[in-house]
């Protein structure tokens, strides 16, 4: 029979599963010829499994025995270079991972094999998830299914692209400042940063372990909050992770108000970056039809989100030289030869950081040196404590914020390479998210017309801390339009 | 504004090996980055606390013994990140010299 993959969703899939009217072996088979058809284009796949079809053909044997589909069952995966799959390449797109195999698996693949997951391979992205477009990968820009002279997106660029052209039914990404929701946005689909600490981070390479969330893309809402629910939880091998409960399924509506923060739509940074008029144009219709249907919308007050992309660029640099500061030449992956240990190191971390990774390292060793702790970092945990509070006052006034994703839809490849700063500015919505630790998801809401082609834009909802289903109750609202 | 010496020692820092052409992108990339987080000097932040970690966090401890279902203490995973290492003798990992014994 015919089948219409597009339109296929996790409940489809598992129905369809256990009514023998669809394999996972066809899933899969569909899916690696997508692959071959348009990624040579895109490269958003870094390597794609050989072993994709053994686990489809087990599962496909276990319906047949009459055993019921798990959650999960049956359903595509790509997985972010920066999640460990045990055995499995793994290299965060950094020459200095290259050849490097994954001795242990991260919580969230455990967990979404012992729900019937298939792994269909893993995606490209910044290397160390440091970016904004997938520019920064040792192995080549991911380009925007879209429109294939812009980017994808990133970090999470190749994970977002998969998903957007249907070369995977969902992925896993991770988020540090917007790697997530960003892509996301510029891809039409749809990308949740949980709560730090509902998701395990064992497993997944660190980056700026105060900020960094793995978390779900996905085509609809439904799947997204379905695979949510899935990887959250408690884990013993993540010390931040969260022991409580998070509120999820069977919620009665819980959003009633929702509130606009004004520094969104004139946040203007160093004059260098608003927002774009068309962008703004389809975020006040997003709150027209919220309004519409029946919520009460609020202006709302956050003065000290300007300042977050500044505290960021202390935090997060910091946080990075400190994590990277393993790959060393000795233990795993790339080693340069030297005459003795400190030359090992120099030459190693030479050849295997890209220019963006050495920027970072660098920076942060900068403002953590002696006579500038208090003069950067002190003062930007200081500001970070000023931009939460901000959020939490806000939050017992509105239930959810509304704002956009990214200030544009997506850029042409090579327009912000040579200005790091510029690049930065990208994630001006979504950084303020990771500092404060709240929930947040990108919703597909309409397209822009640039140069003759529609380019996809991103809704971004914020919810208060461990409330991830005000997120998916009122997200579903958004893509139903 | 940063010096080609300041440049140069926090390379070697970070273990980074850097040519002078690098030197003097990187020197300016860091002038224009701490030139915009510059900004946060506006905010009085006197009386106010540092903010550590996203959501409340205290240490979590756990007892000093051998828990099998870590993958720290699963033999196999040993076997798969020995085989890894650039170097390695008897399954132990070898590193070179860090003192140099010929001065």
């Amino acid at each position: 029979m015919m089948n219409n993959f597009q339109t296929l969703t996790i409940k489809k899939i598992k129905e369809r599963l256990a009514s023998g009217d669809l394999s996972a072996r066809e899933l899969v088979l569909h899916y690696q010829e997508e692959i071959k058809k348009k990624d040579l284009e895109l490269n958003a796949y870094r390597e794609v499994f050989s072993d994709a079809f053994d686990v489809a053909e087990e599962i496909d044997k276990k319906i047949k025995r009459g055993d019921a589909p798990r959650a999960l069952e049956g359903v595509p995966f790509a997985i972010k270079d920066n999640i460990l799959i045990k055995g499995k390449f793994i290299g965060a797109s950094s020459k200095i991972l290259e050849g490097y195999r994954a001795s242990y698996g991260a919580i969230v693949i455990k967990k979404l094999k012992a729900e019937g997951a298939i792994f269909l391979g893993r995606t490209n992205m910044d290397e160390f998830a440091m970016g904004s477009s997938t520019e920064n990968s040792a192995y080549g820009v991911t380009k925007n299914p879209y429109d294939t002279t812009r980017v994808a997106g990133g970090s999470s660029g190749g994970s977002a692209a998969a998903v957007g052209v249907g070369m995977a039914h969902a992925a896993l990404g991770s988020d540090t400042g917007g790697s997530i929701r960003e892509p996301a946005s510029f891809c039409g689909v749809v990308g949740v940063k949980p709560t730090y600490g509902a998701v395990s981070r064992s497993g997944l390479i660190a980056m700026a372990s105060s900020l960094d969330q793995i978390g779900p893309i996905a085509k609809t809402v439904e799947d997204a909050e379905i695979i949510f629910n899935v990887i959250k939880g408690k884990d013993a091998l993540d010390s931040t992770s969260a022991d409580r409960e998070l509120q999820t399924t069977n919620y009665k509506l819980q959003t009633k108000v929702v509130g606009v923060p004004k520094e969104y739509f004139s946040l203007t940074s160093g004059g260098k970056q608003g927002l774009n008029e068309d962008v703004a144009k389809k975020i006040f219709e997003a709150v027209d039809l919220l309004k519409a249907r029946g919520f009460e919308i609020k202006e709302v007050s956050l003065p000290y989100s300007k300042y977050a992309l500044a505290a960021y660029y202390i935090i997060m640099p910091a946080e990075v030289s400190a994590n990277l500061s393993r790959f060393d030449g000795v233990r795993y992956g790339l080693r340069e030869e030297g005459k003795n240990l400190l030359e090992v190191y120099l030459k190693t971390r030479a050849k295997g950081f890209g220019p963006e990774v050495r920027r970072r390292i660098i920076l942060g060793a900068y403002v953590l040196s002696a006579g500038y702790y208090d003069a950067y970092y002190a003062r930007a945990q200081k500001v970070r404590y000023l931009i939460r509070k901000d959020f939490e006052n806000e939050f017992k006034n509105v239930d959810l914020l509304l704002t956009p994703t990214a200030p544009d839809v997506a850029f042409k490849i090579g327009e912000k390479t040579a200005d790091p700063l510029s690049m930065y500015l990208e994630d001006i919505f979504t950084v303020p998210i990771n500092l404060v630790g709240v929930p947040a998801i990108s919703v597909p809401f309409g397209f822009v017309n640039k140069e003759g082609r529609d380019l996809p834009v991103g809704v971004q909802l914020i919810a208060p801390w461990f409330c991830e289903n005000r997120l998916f109750e009122v997200g579903k609202i958004l893509e139903g339009k | 504004m940063i010096s080609k010496e300041e440049i140069k020692k926090l390379a070697e820092l970070a273990r980074i090996h850097l040519t002078e052409s690098e030197e003097k992108k990187l020197a300016a990339d860091l002038q224009n980055i701490l030139g915009y987080v510059d900004k946060l000097k506006e905010v009085d932040v006197s009386n106010v606390p540092e903010m550590t970690h996203a959501i409340n966090v205290r240490n979590i401890f756990r007892a000093d013994e051998t828990d099998v279902r870590h993958p720290v203490s699963n033999v196999s995973r040993e076997d798969l990140l020995i085989g890894q290492f650039p170097e390695s003798e008897n399954g132990y990992l070898k590193v070179k010299g860090i003192f140099n014994d010929d001065e």
